[in-house]
C-alpha cells in the first residue's frame, strides 16, 4: 500500500506543477519593432541616427506606433435575436464579410470568460452585444475588457445620440453605443378609461387618487393600475430616489432609507398596493386576464405595448385603436417626468482588438445602421434611425394615437441618478426580494422595507469591492 | 489468455516477474489509464487548482499564486450571503438525499415484486422521467405551480392560491426543489436499483420462497441487504450531486420574472458564481467550491470506512 501512496503523491505533485504552469503564464506582450530616423545633437552637430525602437502595443488609440492590422479578423458576439442583424451586415458588406466571424454566445457568461482570456492574454471577442449593466462589468477594473469608444466614433454620431448615450458612460469612458432604449412611460387603454370616466393623470398624486377613486367606485371588479415589479424603475426613479450611484470604479453611493425622495416613492407604492389595483407582476397570469377589458394603466417600458400587450389582447381588440403611451406622471414636487428603463442594450468593443477600425465600424453599423429604421422591433436608440422606425407606429391600428412622439420625449428623461453599473442588477434583485415580495406577501410595507434594502445594498457593494461613500 | 501470451509468461524469469510486480505491468493497469487521465484532467485537476486559487490573489483574472494567505477563506466565509446559502444547500441536501433514496429503492422493490404485462408498462412509465433534463423540468414546474396556467389550477384555487408566488414561497421552495430533483432523478435511480435486483441469483430468491418468505419480507430481509453496495454508492453520488444544486434556483429565478422567492445566491454553487461575477476574483470563489467538495469527500469517506463498502467476503 505504501507504493500506491507514493505514486499517488508523485502524480499529484506533477499535476500541481503542471497546473501552476497553466495558472501563471508568461504574459504575452505584443511589441512592434521599427526603425526610426532620429535627429540628435552630437558633439554640437545635428546628425541623423537610425535607431530600432521597440514599442509595446496596447489598444489605446493613437499609440506610439500603429499596432493595428487592417486585415485582422474580428469576432462579434451576438445573441439569437441579433443573428438576423449579423446576416444583414454580411449582405451589406460583402467585401469585409470574410474578416468577420459572428458567434452566437451567452453574454451572461462573458464576464467570467474575460477573466480566463485575461489569464492567457488572448481569446477576447472584438465586438459584443450587451446591456449597459453588463458592459459596466466588462469595463470594471477586475475585467478591464471594454475599450473607450470615444476616439473611434465620429463626433457627429455621438452628438446625434444626445441623451440616449447616458447609460453607456461608465467611469468617464464611453463603453458602448446604445442599440435600443426601454424607457418607461404610462401605457393606458382609452376604452377602459372611457368606461371609468377618467383621464390620463399628470402627476403621481393624481394617479394615486384615480386608483383610489376607481377602487372605491368599482370594488372587486379587477381594474388594473400597474404592477409592483416595475415600481423600482418607475416610482423610485420618478421620485429621483438615488438607489445606487457609482462615483467611480471603487466608490459608490447607496441611498439613505430616510431620504424623503425614497420614502415618497415607497409610500406611493404602499398606497397604490392598498387600493388592490396594483398587481404583483406585469407578466403574470392575472395581468393577461384583464387585457383589453380591465387594464387602465401600466407604467412600463417602450417595448411593453408591442411585445406584451398586443399579443395578449383579444384578437378583436388588436385593431380597435385603444392603447396609448403617455408621459409617465411626475411627482408634484419634481420638476420633470423622470423615468427609468426596463431593458435596453448596446454594442461594446474590446480594448484588445487588433482591428479597431473594422470593429468600430461594426459597432457603428449595428447600433446606428439602417437596419434599425426598417427592421427593429424595439425603440432604436439612435435618433436618425428611430425617426424612420417611428413612422410605422403612426398608422398602427393597435394604438389610439401615435405613441412615438411621447417615446422620444421619455427617452430623454431616463434619470441619471442611478448608474447602470455593477450594482444595477443586484439592486433590482434585492428590491424584489426585500421590498416587493414581502409587500406582496403582506409581511411589511415598502416604507418599512427601505431599511433592509439599503442595508443589503451596502453589503453587496462591499462584496463587489466598492467603498460606500456619502 | 491466448496460447502465445501463455508461452511468454512461462519464459518469465524471476527478475522480470519482480519488475512486473513493482510497476504493475498488467492489463488492468493499462485499462484504467484512460480513466485516470480523465479523472486528473477533469476531476482532480480542477480540485487542485481550486485549492491553489483559494490561497492566491487575483488581478484582472491573473493569479498571484499563494499571495493571499487565508484572506479568501475569511472573506468567503464571512460574506453575508454565505450562511443563508449554506443553510439552504444543507437543508436541501439533507432532505433530497434520503427522499431520493427511499423513493428510488421503494419503487424498484415494488416493481420487482410482480412480473406481468402491467409491471412492464409500469416500469416503462417509471423510467420515463429519467429521460427529462433538469432545465426542462424547472420550466414545467414553473407552469404547473402557477394556478393561472396550471392544468391543476382548479385544485389550487380552494386553498386561496392565486398565482405562482403564493405557492412558490421562501418557505416552500426547498421542498419544491426536492420534489423537482426527485422527478428528475428517480427514473434513473429506479433503473439502477432494478438492474441490481435483477442481478440477485434466482437460487437465493427461490430458497427464501421455499422458506415461506412473503413479498414484503423478501424485499426487506433478502433483497435490500444484497443492494447494500448500490445504496452506499447512491448516497455518495447523491450527496455530491445535491450539494451542487444550481440549475433549479437559477432557472426559477429567471422563469418567475422578478417574483421569485429565491435570490441569485440561494445555494452555495450560485454564491460561488455570484462572487466570481461581481468581484471577478477566482480566489474568493474557490473556498466555496472547496467546501462543497469537502462535504462530498467526508460523506464518501465515512460511508466507505464505516460500512465496509470495499470489503469482500473473504476479507470479512
Amino acid at each position: 500500500m505504501k507504493r500506491v501512496l507514493w505514486i499517488s503523491v508523485s502524480v499529484l505533485l506533477v499535476a500541481l506543477v503542471a497546473l501552476s504552469a497553466c495558472a501563471q503564464p508568461t504574459p504575452e506582450v505584443i511589441t512592434v519593432i521599427e526603425t526610426v530616423e532620429k535627429i540628435v545633437e552630437k558633439d554640437g552637430e545635428t546628425v541623423t541616427v537610425i535607431e530600432t525602437v521597440e514599442t509595446v502595443v496596447t489598444a489605446t488609440p493613437e499609440p506610439t506606433a500603429s499596432p493595428y492590422d487592417e486585415n485582422a479578423t474580428v469576432e462579434v458576439w451576438v445573441d439569437a435575436a441579433r443573428m438576423p442583424m449579423a446576416e444583414a451586415w454580411v449582405a451589406a458588406h460583402p467585401d469585409e464579410a470574410g474578416l468577420v466571424n459572428f458567434t452566437q454566445a451567452d453574454r451572461g457568461q462573458m464576464a467570467n470568460q474575460i477573466l480566463l482570456w485575461n489569464n492567457i492574454d488572448e481569446g477576447w471577442p472584438d465586438v459584443v452585444f450587451g446591456e449597459p449593466r453588463f458592459v459596466a462589468l466588462w469595463a470594471d477594473s477586475a475585467h478591464d475588457w471594454a475599450a473607450d469608444l470615444t476616439p473611434w466614433i465620429p463626433q457627429e454620431i455621438i452628438d446625434n445620440y444626445g441623451e440616449n448615450l447616458n447609460q453607456c458612460y461608465y467611469d468617464g469612458r464611453l463603453t458602448c453605443l446604445r442599440h435600443d432604449l426601454a424607457q418607461i412611460g404610462l401605457w393606458y387603454d382609452q376604452a377602459v378609461l372611457d368606461d371609468l370616466g377618467i383621464g390620463i393623470p399628470e402627476t403621481m398624486e393624481e394617479y394615486l387618487a384615480l386608483a383610489q377613486q376607481v377602487a372605491e367606485e368599482h370594488p372587486g371588479e379587477g381594474y388594473i393600475f400597474g404592477s409592483v415589479d416595475a415600481s423600482v424603475e418607475f416610482a423610485f426613479r420618478a421620485s429621483q430616489c438615488p438607489i445606487q450611484y457609482e462615483v467611480d470604479l471603487g466608490h459608490i453611493q447607496i441611498f439613505d432609507p430616510a431620504d424623503p425622495r425614497c420614502v415618497r416613492a415607497a409610500q406611493f407604492v404602499d398606497d397604490l398596493w392598498a387600493t388592490g389595483l396594483f398587481l404583483p407582476s406585469s407578466f403574470g397570469g392575472a395581468m393577461y386576464e384583464g387585457f383589453g377589458t380591465k387594464v387602465a394603466f401600466v407604467p412600463h417600458a417602450s417595448w411593453y405595448g408591442q411585445h406584451v400587450m398586443y399579443p395578449n389582447y383579444p384578437e378583436e381588440l388588436q385593431s380597435t385603436g385603444q392603447v396609448g403611451y403617455a408621459m409617465l406622471p411626475r411627482f408634484a414636487d419634481v420638476d420633470k417626468n423622470w423615468t427609468g428603463a426596463w431593458g435596453g442594450s448596446g454594442w461594446a468593443m474590446s480594448r484588445h482588438t487588433k482591428n479597431p477600425q473594422l470593429a468600430s465600424e461594426i459597432v457603428i453599423w449595428m447600433a446606428t445602421g439602417p437596419w434599425h429604421g426598417t427592421d427593429a422591433t424595439t425603440f432604436p436608440a439612435y435618433p436618425p434611425q428611430n425617426q424612420i422606425w417611428g413612422e410605422a407606429l403612426a398608422s398602427d391600428p393597435f394604438y389610439v394615437e401615435d405613441p412615438f412622439p411621447v417615446m422620444v420625449e421619455m427617452a430623454d428623461l431616463i434619470s441619471t441618478d442611478i448608474t447602470h453599473g455593477r450594482l444595477y442588477n443586484p439592486s433590482w434583485t434585492a428590491f424584489t426580494e426585500l421590498v416587493a415580495n414581502p409587500l406582496i406577501a403582506g409581511d411589511t410595507t415598502a416604507v418599512e422595507a427601505l431599511n433592509a434594502w439599503s442595508e443589503r445594498l451596502v453589503e453587496l457593494a462591499g462584496t463587489a469591492g466598492f467603498e460606500v461613500v456619502d | 489468455m491466448t496460447a502465445a501470451s501463455h508461452s511468454i509468461s512461462e519464459k518469465d524469469t524471476k527478475k522480470t516477474k519482480k519488475f512486473r510486480r513493482k510497476f504493475w505491468l498488467d492489463a488492468g493497469m493499462f485499462l484504467i489509464v484512460p480513466y485516470v487521465v480523465w479523472m486528473l484532467v477533469f476531476g482532480l485537476g480542477p480540485g487542485i487548482s481550486a485549492l491553489v486559487f483559494s490561497f492566491s490573489k487575483f488581478e484582472k483574472g491573473k493569479p498571484l499564486l499563494f499571495q493571499a494567505g487565508l484572506t479568501n477563506f475569511i472573506g468567503a466565509f464571512t460574506d453575508f450571503r454565505f450562511l443563508p446559502a449554506l443553510k439552504n444547500t444543507m437543508t436541501f441536501a439533507a432532505i433530497a438525499v434520503p427522499v431520493g433514496l427511499v423513493m428510488g429503492l421503494f419503487l424498484a422493490l415494488l416493481l420487482h415484486l410482480v412480473r406481468d404485462k402491467a409491471a412492464i408498462v409500469t416500469r416503462t412509465i417509471f423510467f420515463i422521467p429519467g429521460a427529462l433534463t433538469g432545465p426542462v423540468l424547472v420550466m414545467i414546474f414553473a407552469i404547473a405551480f402557477d394556478p393561472k396556467l396550471s392544468p391543476y389550477g382548479l385544485l389550487m384555487k380552494p386553498f386561496g392560491w392565486q398565482q405562482a408566488a403564493d405557492i412558490i414561497t421562501t418557505d416552500t421552495v426547498t421542498v419544491l426543489f426536492v420534489l423537482l430533483r426527485l422527478f428528475w432523478t428517480v427514473g434513473g435511480n429506479i433503473a439502477i436499483f432494478y438492474g441490481a435486483l435483477e442481478g440477485i441469483t434466482p437460487e437465493v430468491i427461490e430458497a427464501a420462497m421455499i422458506d415461506g418468505c412473503d413479498g414484503v419480507r423478501m424485499a426487506w430481509f433478502i433483497k435490500m441487504p444484497m443492494l447494500k453496495a448500490w445504496i452506499i454508492n447512491y448516497i455518495i453520488n447523491s450527496v455530491v450531486f445535491n450539494m451542487q444544486i444550481y440549475t433549479e434556483p437559477a432557472l426559477l429565478n429567471a422563469a418567475m420574472e422578478g417574483m421569485t422567492p429565491v435570490n441569485s445566491y440561494w445555494s452555495l454553487n450560485q454564491l460561488g458564481a455570484q462572487i466570481l461575477l461581481y468581484s471577478g476574483d477566482f480566489g474568493m470563489a474557490a473556498p466555496i467550491s472547496l467546501l462543497q467538495m469537502t462535504v462530498g469527500f467526508v460523506a464518501a469517506y465515512l460511508l466507505v470506512t464505516k460500512t465496509g463498502f470495499y470489503q469482500t467476503e473473504s476479507v470479512q
